[in-house]
C-alpha cells in the first residue's frame, strides 16, 4: 500500500519486557501508534535476547499504522559483558570499572558496523573505543 | 537531555541503570524515565557527576544539557485512540476503530478496523479514494454479484469494504506476512472471512481474470506490476489505482493507456486514486 512515512522513533528497550507505561506508552502514544500491538510484537521478537538492552526504530505513516525494526544490542551493553561487569563507572575519567581488549573492541566494532554511521570498521572502533571510555573499561592491548 | 550523539550510548546505559526503563533517542537529545520516589535527589546529582566525566573525557562535545519534567501518570495503553474515530468514507461506510461507534448509521455500513501494523486504516487519502470508486464501481453492478482483487490488501479494508458493497468474493493478496495477519483478525472482526480469499500469492501466481481489481500500492510498483494487473481485468472490467503522488500519475496513466481508458481521477492533497476502465 501507499506507505508514506511520516516519523520514526527510536527507543532502547528491554527485550521481551516492552509495556505501555514510559517510555514506550507517551513516545508511541503522542504519534498515534498503537502501544499494545506493538508491546506484543516486540517482546515475541526479541524474546530469545531475554536480559539485553535492545534499540528499536518504529516507522509511523501516514495513516498511523507502523511497522519496526530492531537493532544489534548498545556498545555499552556488549563491553560490560564483554568486561564482566554489571555497570558502568558513575565516574569516567576518575574511576575504572574493568578491561577489555583491543580485540574485544574490534569484535563489538564488528558487529555494530552495520548499526553505525561509521563510515568503516577504524571509524566504528573508534566510537566503540570512546563509548568503552565513557564507561570507565580500559583498553588493553 | 540534549547532547552530543557520539555520547548517546554511554548516557543511556548511565540512564537505564539508574532505573529509566529504557530511552527515547532523538536527534540530539535523550528522553529517560524515572519513577517518582526519595531517590530523585540523588539520580540528579549521579547524572551532573557523569556528565562532568563525560564532559572531561570527551571535551570536543557539547556540553549535554539537562531539563527535568513532571509526567502525570495516566492509561498509556489507551492514550493513542484520541487520533482514531469513526469517520465516514465516501456514501456507503463508516470506518471505526473497534473502541468507537457512530453517532448514527444512517444508510452507511460500518467496517472496523484495529489500526496497526498493517497500512490501511481509513485515514488516509489513497484508502478513501479506493473506496469511494469501489463504491461507485459497485453500483454501475447495480446488485449483481462481482468477484474482486485486492492487490496489496494491508489491513485488509478495501477488501472488506468490496465484500460490502457486493462483491461475491474477493481475492486479497500481500506480499508482506505481518499484513497478512492483521488483515486476517480484521475480516475476522468484520464477519467477512468467509468472502474473502487471503494469500501470500504474488500477483504473477494469479492466473483469473477479476471485474473489478484494486491496488492502493505506489506509483513505482503499479507500473513495475502495470502488465500483470492489467491482465487480471476482465474485459471491460474496472482497475482502481492508487497510492500515486501527483507529479506522477501522468506516467501511471499513459503504462495503461492503450487498454484502458481514465474514467474518474481524484486528487486529495498530494495524492491521487484513478479509475480505469478496459476498453
Amino acid at each position: 500500500m501507499a506507505k508514506k512515512v511520516t516519523g520514526e522513533i527510536k527507543l532502547q528497550i528491554p527485550a521481551g519486557q516492552a509495556n505501555p507505561s514510559p517510555p514506550v506508552g507517551p513516545a508511541l502514544g503522542q504519534r498515534g501508534v498503537n502501544i499494545m500491538e506493538f508491546c506484543k510484537s516486540f517482546n515475541a521478537a526479541t524474546q530469545s535476547q531475554q536480559g539485553m538492552i535492545i534499540p528499536v526504530i518504529i516507522t509511523v505513516y501516514a495513516d498511523r499504522s507502523f511497522t519496526f525494526v530492531t537493532k544489534t544490542p548498545p556498545a555499552s551493553v556488549l563491553l560490560k559483558k564483554a568486561a564482566g561487569v554489571e555497570k558502568g563507572s558513575s565516574e569516567p575519567g576518575k574511576m575504572k570499572v574493568g578491561k577489555v581488549t583491543r580485540a574485544q573492541v574490534r569484535e563489538i566494532a564488528e558487529l555494530k558496523l552495520k548499526d553505525l554511521t561509521a563510515k568503516d570498521l577504524a571509524a566504528a572502533e573508534k566510537s566503540v573505543e570512546g563509548t568503552a571510555h565513557s564507561l570507565g573499561l580500559e583498553i588493553e592491548g | 537531555m540534549r547532547a552530543d550523539p557520539s555520547t548517546f550510548d554511554a548516557l543511556s546505559n548511565f540512564l537505564m541503570e539508574r532505573g529509566s526503563p529504557g530511552v527515547v533517542i532523538r536527534k540530539s537529545e535523550i528522553q529517560a524515565y524515572f519513577a517518582k520516589s526519595g531517590e530523585n535527589g540523588s539520580i540528579k546529582k549521579d547524572l551532573r557527576c557523569f556528565l562532568r566525566g563525560i564532559s572531561e573525557i570527551h571535551p570536543e562535545t557539547e556540553t549535554p544539557r539537562i531539563r527535568w519534567r513532571i509526567l502525570k501518570d495516566r492509561n498509556w495503553n489507551s492514550s493513542w485512540h484520541r487520533f482514531f474515530r469513526p469517520q465516514k468514507v465516501g456514501k456507503a461506510f463508516w470506518v471505526t476503530p473497534p473502541w468507537a461507534t457512530p453517532r448514527t448509521l444512517g444508510q452507511r455500513q460500518v467496517i472496523i478496523i484495529e489500526p496497526g501494523m498493517a497500512f490501511g486504516t481509513g485515514t488516509h487519502a489513497t484508502t478513501r479514494g479506493c473506496m469511494e470508486f469501489s463504491e461507485q464501481v459497485a453500483a454501475l453492478f447495480g446488485g449483481t454479484e462481482f468477484n474482486a482483487l485486492d492487490v496489496g490488501t494491508g489491513s485488509g479494508i478495501l477488501a472488506i469494504a468490496l465484500v460490502k458493497l457486493g462483491a461475491r468474493k474477493v481475492w486479497a493478496v500481500d506480499v508482506d506476512p505481518v499484513a497478512l495477519k492483521v488483515a486476517r483478525e480484521n475480516l475476522r472482526c468484520n464477519h467477512v472471512q468467509e468472502k474473502i480469499h487471503l494469500s501470500e500469492a504474488k500477483l504473477s501466481r494469479i492466473k483469473k481474470s477479476f471485474p473489478v481489481v484494486v491496488a492502493n500500492l505506489t506509483a513505482e510498483t503499479i507500473i513495475e506490476l502495470a502488465r500483470s494487473l492489467e491482465s487480471r481485468v476482465a474485459a471491460k472490467g474496472f482497475l482502481i489505482l492508487s497510492g500515486i503522488l501527483n507529479p506522477k500519475a501522468k506516467q501511471v496513466i499513459n503504462q495503461f493507456a492503450a487498454d484502458f481508458k481514465v474514467m474518474r481521477r481524484k486528487r486529495e492533497k498530494e495524492w491521487v486514486t484513478l479509475l480505469l476502465r478496459r476498453r
